[in-house]
């Protein structure tokens, strides 16, 4: 029988050593190396390891570790699985643990076996022995321990150790540190001084050490594992570190009992090999005994059947008798998440944080040291929480709510603010597709994600971007009177690139209920280089910024336009307009961004050419930013006036100032250098900049000058070449030339067949200056007189007959015709403008009967005056304004009886025009003031005295002038 | 000898660190042109001169500048030039949490071209404030109310209005807003004056209303402050009541703009020096949009401007720079030595180096001009009772040369470091250098938060914390990306690299920041 037993379990050995060398080792010579020691496990082993299995000490207690190191040290012990670990310690009990680690525990137990109700009197004694206490102490043992008690005894348990220790100097300079340092009995200085100075105990807080104070079984548990190397060379353990290499079983036979055999190779720092053998015997009664150790591996207390190969451990190893008596598994990546609310951080300057979880349990870990910094003197301190974000005092912290502590090996790595319980599911996001039933955004960690939901069940609010306020907040359901919203929208509103919070459905979360969403506007300023016009009220606009880059815009036909603060078409924006564009801007993927225009605002004085100069530059002041010219002239309607022999002007936007010698583009230096005493004539563009005139262009010319005066042009290629009526060759603008369009500087492609503009040409037909303006006219308005019928005050009034002028004809027709009239209207008669409660049909002011002239744009009156019918009239063209007087040069009168225009004088073709107070002035389709005439403007005149006989020059009075030139 | 040379060294030293203590970290300046719409030519911002020398005479607490308004009391626009007068008699302390301090405006203005119309104000406005310092922000809240009497005599066409200072109010409050490098201020006014015609007590009264936003910021390159005020004129209690209403947007602005000035080619040794110019403008563009009657078109919509003599300053030339030549980053380099920002030893700025974090933290702090304590000497430390700041970076001790600066970074928010190390010999990559850009101009808020996508190509690799302020920046037009349209955070900078960039922050800063603001205007 045993025979076949031996060679059965011979033949198992052979097949398991047959198998080893085909695994594969991560330390290869981990077998073939010599082993140095060897540890086997202890036959106490397995009976430790339950007794410290405390159930009232959690897996995630603080002081899990030490109570079980010192646990497997036997030096502390509990009562009946449990240890009472928050319990204040009595000094009985703290003897106890002292005189254990002292080693002394079998004098203990056997002079306490005389004692056996007393559990303790053995310890006690041996306390009394060794001078720890004196006889008259024993009666308070029953006290709990106060902590320089403690520091005491410990200090005294090393020193009956090894009396050859120094233990530090006894320069007492640690208590210093400690307000309370001088309530250290005194008789206790020293001890407390070493304790602190050896990391074994720490004050309660940076300033108070808490001489007297109580400490719990817990936390003499630490104290008595931070006596580390103090205590192991004392009590001749050895403390050693390294790494399980290899693991393997073996079974063998013995004369009466099975023998399992568990072999652990461990490849120490040093670099040699230690072993631990894990022994189990089965006699044949079935009784096992087991040769173990005390593993402390992943918060749990096992034997060594739970170390596998890989753990990097710590091990304790009883230096007499080579016994293993613990192994601390140091798991590298243990990391750990727990959660709880972060207590007040009154322990900051020793390290620790706590949070008291869910069941109000409260947990203390260290801090990781870049995570935390206190400041010794002042007390004051601070704490990171989170990753990038910087520190914050402790103040601050938030204390009270809820964190996420990442720990490692038990230590804080990392904290992060959870704040209150989450509620409802929430995401949120950027737009970068809407379909009809499915939206996809890049969700805050970059992700894409797409949700779902039903077009006709789902809420939707948006502020539309003009909205500045949400006006009913977050819920919208509870008030039943249901205010008008703005934000109350379909998904239709929204856009790519809004930034949206998304609600799910709890019960499904790939559909959503509500979305919230929010645009992401941005203004981008820049110049109308062309316009082109696609459908109604809708195009693109090809558009410069300032920084030069070019950029096509899609304006789709909602987009609101305006300029001054009116609403205009899109068909007004007109190259050489600054426009302001409200973008709301998507990034649907790096690299592609896709923008919505929303409002486009027309600039009204912004970059408006005021005015055109010729001269000659002679000098620039650099530091006034200035040009000075000489023989200055400005452009008018009746080409270069206003002479003024040097003339400043102002550069101060160098930045933007655009110079060039004829066709080139230059710098301001170059100017500097080259240009500034030349020679031929230099024109320059100014525009009005914050009240001041400052100049925009500069172009330097070399040739001879010819004004083409006002001409239309008949063919344009679009490149800036160009023909005009009067003049055969083609005329050729170019980047130096300086064309006006509308008030604005545009480029030579802008120049179009049927524009009416005036031209200067500098050289063969290369154009300076080009001037383009609307042509003249009156539409829009219409000049009508009346006798008035009825009067409906402030609403309308009633001609019973009218005339319309037509050239310097008036056609009459005696038909009726209404007029509306509300508060524009405006009312004059010889005096200037009367109020228009004068325009009444009752009383003896009634106006019934009386003519008036009337200004109408369609049926709406403008304006309605009190002057004498004007049959005669004159054109001519203004050559001189003084206030309200007018001269003409090249005046015709028109003889109504032939119909035709002739010269008022051979020899003086003058005639003064005086503009009375109800003279009413008509220009471009508008009502002007006598201020906006310029010279050169033509004019028709009407008045009532007959010219043909006016051979004195007599002023004439003009009552309508119209301005068609 | 040798103690003699320490303690004037060590004086020298006490000297400038209380100097740059009481160094014009000037809170919000605003106000200059006054708040009655009208303008003044502003206040110059510190020339190089000024901070360089510490002028032991007092400073003057009064200025006197010129001013223009547009007086509307009379239903035509009447232009007015002359003076006006602001005392300071105190302002926001330093230390201080909350405090009140006044001012004192004087006006006094006639019509150049009838010098018998003429406006005189004076207003003593008393403004209470308080501060709100977190670590995240620091602002202050102000409110400005008239103390005292406020007298005011207008005399146009023969006339004589007074103010009926009971009558009137007159209120106004803003907020501060403290970036690292800018200092943002907005807030509005409003304001009802009632004057009385003649001086026989009933007559023709005439209140004159004033109300709108005030924006503006103030940086070591260039200031601006606008105002959008509307006013409304009535007359009540005469023969004829009118009213009358319009906008008025006075601003002002003062920039620094660098200029070079090239020496010819002489045996100088000097090729040429930078030398920058300081220009002011006050601005006002008026728009009456209801009216008397008889005014003109001219006379409804009209702008006038104070501007004022231009000073400039030479600055320092750069030596030693001459292997630069020929160097893509040769003007930039020079332009920052001459601007004193960069002032190592040129022969250690090679400019194909990588840029190291210590270096390139301490340019921009000197860019902006923003306070650093200088580190006390051994002799100055024995009074060991001022508090102890904590080492914040293990790596950069109170011994190192770049101490100051870096804290003073960090205490502005700035930089933040891992935690426990900011390696300040390590290459800065772009994304950190453009982080802390658009972090020293306070404009985080034009990123998204968080932005889980910027527009560059290259996006995946800018880490999580720089996107946002990536963003700001592209939205702001401080960055584009390459040809590509890559941004390549993570490459390191190189000298000449950093070089143009801060050149590029400061050319922002100088001119486009200040054209932002006045396009509004348009």
């Amino acid at each position: 029988m045993k025979r076949k037993n031996i060679s059965s379990i011979i033949i198992m050995i052979f097949c398991l050593q047959l198998f080893v060398p085909s695994i594969v080792w991560a330390d290869p010579r981990i077998l073939l190396d010599p082993v140095q020691n060897r540890y086997t496990g202890s036959e106490q082993g397995t009976t430790t390891i339950s007794s410290i299995q405390f159930r009232d000490v959690s897996e995630r207690h603080w002081a899990n570790e030490p109570i079980t190191r010192m646990g497997a040290l036997q030096v502390i012990k509990g009562y009946n699985r449990r240890f009472e670990p928050s319990r204040s310690i009595t000094q009985e009990e703290a003897l106890v643990f002292i005189i254990r680690g002292m080693g002394l525990e079998r004098e203990a137990i056997e002079i306490g076996s005389r004692y056996p109700d007393l559990w303790s009197e053995g310890y006690i004694q041996v306390a009394m022995q060794t001078g720890l206490i004196t006889p008259a102490q024993r009666d308070n043992l029953q006290n709990f321990a106060s902590r320089e008690q403690v520091a005491q005894w410990v200090v005294s348990g090393i020193e009956f150790l090894n009396p050859t220790f120094v233990l530090g100097n006894n320069s007492l300079q640690s208590i210093q540190q400690y307000a309370d340092g001088s309530q250290i009995s005194s008789d206790k200085r020293r001890a407390v001084d070493i304790v602190i100075q050896k990391g074994i105990m720490q004050g309660k807080s940076s300033r108070r050490f808490d001489p007297k104070g109580t400490i719990t079984r817990a936390e003499m548990a630490q104290v008595l594992a931070n006596m580390g190397d103090l205590y192991y060379q004392g009590a001749n353990i050895i403390r050693k570190y390294g790494k399980v290499g290899a693991v393997q079983d073996q079974m063998m036979a013995e004369s009466n009992s099975d023998l399992g055999m568990r072999i652990f190779r461990v490849r120490t720092k040093e670099g040699t090999i230690d072993e631990f053998i894990y022994e189990r015997t089965k006699s044949p009664t079935g009784v096992a005994k087991e040769k173990n150790a005390v593993v402390y591996k992943n918060r749990q207390i096992n034997g060594l059947l739970h170390l596998q190969e890989g753990d990097e451990i710590e091990y304790l190893v009883d230096g007499e008798t080579q016994t293993l008596l613990y192994v601390y598994v140091m798991d590298q990546d243990s990391t750990q998440i727990v959660e709880g609310i972060l207590q007040p951080l009154d322990q900051l300057h020793q390290g620790k944080l706590s949070i008291r979880d869910s069941s109000s349990q409260l947990y203390t870990y260290s801090l990781a040291q870049g995570l935390y910094h206190v400041n010794e003197q002042t007390g004051k301190g601070t704490i990171i929480i989170g990753k990038d974000e910087h520190p914050i005092s402790i103040e601050e912290a938030p204390v009270g709510s809820k964190i996420q502590l990442t720990l490692q090996n038990n230590v804080i790595v990392d904290m992060k603010y959870i704040g209150h319980p989450i509620l409802v599911t929430e995401l949120r996001g950027v737009v970068k597709e809407i379909g009809l039933n499915y939206i996809t955004f890049t969700d805050n960690n970059g992700n894409e994600v797409t949700k779902n939901f039903y077009r006709n069940e789902i809420q939707v609010t948006k502020l539309p971007y003009y909205e500045a306020e949400d006006q009913i907040g977050y819920i919208r359901e509870i008030f039943p009177d249901f205010r008008y919203d703005p934000a109350q929208s379909q998904i239709d509103s929204l856009e790519l690139g809004d930034v949206i919070t998304v609600q799910l459905d709890p019960y499904n979360l790939q559909y959503i209920k509500k979305i919230h969403a929010s645009g992401h506007y941005m203004m981008k300023y820049g110049k109308v280089n062309n316009v082109l016009l696609q459908k109604e009220g809708e195009g693109q606009i090809y558009i410069t910024y300032e920084n030069g880059d070019t950029e096509r815009i899609q304006v789709p036909s909602n987009v609101w336009i305006s300029k001054n603060k009116q609403k205009i078409a899109y068909t007004d924006i007109l190259p050489g307009d600054w426009i302001k564009v409200l973008v709301n801007q998507g990034i649907i993927e790096p690299g592609y961004v896709v923008e919505t225009v929303k409002e486009i605002t027309v600039d009204g004085k912004g970059h408006h050419i005021e005015n055109i100069y010729r001269g000659q530059l002679t000098g620039i002041f650099t530091h006034q930013n200035q040009f000075l010219l000489q023989n200055a002239q400005r452009l008018t309607k009746r080409g270069w006036e206003d002479y003024q022999q040097t003339k400043a002007l102002d550069i101060s936007k160098a930045q933007q100032v655009e110079y060039y010698d004829d066709d080139r583009r230059v710098s301001l230096d170059y100017v500097n250098r080259f240009l500034n005493q030349h020679n031929g004539e230099v024109y320059i563009a100014t525009e009005e900049y914050y009240g001041e005139e400052r100049i925009a262009k500069v172009t330097f010319r070399y040739g001879r000058e010819q004004s083409l005066g006002d001409q239309t042009v008949i063919y344009a290629d679009g490149t800036g070449s160009f023909k005009v009526l009067s003049h055969s060759p083609n005329l050729q603008a170019d980047k130096g030339t300086i064309i006006r369009r509308h008030g604005r500087l545009v480029d030579p492609e802008n120049i179009m067949v049927t524009d009416y503009a005036q031209i200067i040409l500098n050289g063969e037909n290369q154009v300076a200056v080009i001037d383009i303006k609307e042509e003249p006219g009156i539409e829009g308005l219409q000049v009508l007189r009346g006798r008035i019928a009825k009067i409906k005050d402030g609403q309308s009034f009633q001609v019973q007959s009218f005339a319309t002028l037509q050239g310097m004809k008036w056609s009459y027709y005696p038909i009726e015709r209404v007029f509306s009239t509300d508060y524009k209207t405006l009312f004059y008669d010889e005096t200037g403008q009367v109020d228009s409660k004068t325009f009444i049909d009752y009383t003896d002011k009634s106006k019934i009967d009386k003519v008036y002239t009337i200004i109408t744009h369609g049926d709406q009156a403008l304006y309605v005056i009190d002057h004498p019918y004007v049959q005669e009239g004159i054109q001519g063209e203004i050559y001189e304004i003084e206030n309200r007087n007018l001269s003409l040069k090249e005046v015709q009168v028109y003889d109504r009886a032939k119909g035709s225009w002739s010269l008022i004088n051979q020899k003086n073709r003058t005639a003064p025009v005086t503009i009375e107070n109800n003279t009413i002035l008509i220009k471009n389709g508008r009502v002007i003031h006598s201020d906006e005439l310029e010279k050169g403007d033509k004019v028709h005149v009407m008045t009532t005295t007959k010219l043909t006989n006016n051979q004195n020059n007599q002023p004439i009075t003009a009552y309508i002038i119209l301005v068609e030139g | 000898m040798r103690q003699k040379t320490c303690k004037i060294v060590s004086l020298a030293f006490l000297w400038i660190f209380i100097g740059g203590y009481f160094s014009p970290f000037v809170y919000g300046k605003e106000g200059e042109m006054g708040y009655f719409g009208g303008i003044s030519e502003g206040y110059r911002l510190p020339q190089t001169m000024d901070q360089q020398v510490v002028s032991k005479s007092k400073k003057s607490k009064s200025t006197t500048m010129n001013y223009k308004e547009i007086v509307f009391l009379t239903g035509t626009p009447i232009e007015m030039e002359g003076t006006l007068k602001i005392e300071s008699k105190g302002q926001v302390d330093e230390d201080k949490d909350n405090g009140t301090y006044q001012e004192v405006y004087t006006v006094e203005i006639q019509n150049l071209k009838n010098p018998e119309e003429s406006l005189e104000r004076k207003i003593t406005l008393e403004t209470r404030y308080y501060k709100k310092k977190q670590p995240y922000m620091t602002q202050v809240i102000k409110e400005t109310t008239p103390i005292k009497k406020w007298t005011e005599t207008v005399k146009i066409g023969g006339e004589t209005y007074i103010l009926n200072a009971d009558k009137s109010e007159f209120h106004q409050s803003i907020i501060e807003d403290y970036t690292p490098g800018v200092q943002y201020y907005t807030g509005a006014i409003s304001s009802k004056s009632y004057y009385t015609k003649g001086t026989e007590g009933a007559g023709e009264e005439l209140i004159y209303s004033l109300e709108g936003p005030i924006y503006g910021y103030e940086q070591q390159w260039s200031k601006t402050e606008i105002q959008e005020l509307q006013f409304v004129v009535e007359s009540t209690g005469g023969e004829k009541t009118w009213q009358m209403a319009g906008t008025l947007q006075p601003s002002v602005t003062t920039k620094k703009t660098l200029q070079y000035h090239q020496l010819p080619n002489l045996p100088h040794s000097l090729e040429g020096t930078y030398k920058e110019v300081m220009e002011n403008h006050g601005g006002l563009f008026y728009n009456i949009t209801t009216y008397h009657p008889e005014l003109t078109s001219k006379q409804k919509i009209g702008s006038v401007s104070v501007p004022s003599f231009n000073i400039f300053e030479i600055l320092q030339a750069p030596k030693n720079l001459s292997f630069l030549k020929g160097h893509f980053a040769e003007s930039d380099v020079k332009k920052l030595y001459s601007m004193n920002i960069l002032d190592e030893n040129p022969a250690y700025f090679q400019p194909n180096q990588a840029m190291p974090r210590a270096q390139y933290v301490k340019a921009l702090i000197r860019t902006m001009n923003i306070p650093i304590e200088e580190v006390e000497t051994k002799r100055t430390s024995r009074r060991k009772n001022k508090e102890e700041d904590p080492l914040i970076f293990a790596d950069v001790p109170k011994t190192h040369p770049d101490y100051p600066y870096i804290m003073a970074a960090y205490k502005s928010q700035l930089i933040q470091g891992d935690g426990a190390y900011f390696y300040p010999e390590r290459p800065i990559s772009r994304e950190e250098a453009f982080v802390v850009f658009v972090r020293i101009l306070g404009l985080e808020r034009l990123g998204l938060d968080p932005t889980p996508q910027t527009p560059f190509v290259d996006d995946r690799y800018i880490a999580s914390w720089a996107k946002r302020d990536l963003y700001a920046a592209y939205n702001l037009g401080l960055i584009k990306g390459n040809t590509e349209g890559k941004i390549m955070p993570k490459n390191w900078l190189s000298k000449g690299e950093a070089a143009a960039l801060i050149n590029r922050l400061i050319d922002y800063l100088r001119y486009d920041i200040l054209e932002d603001y006045r396009s509004l205007q348009y």
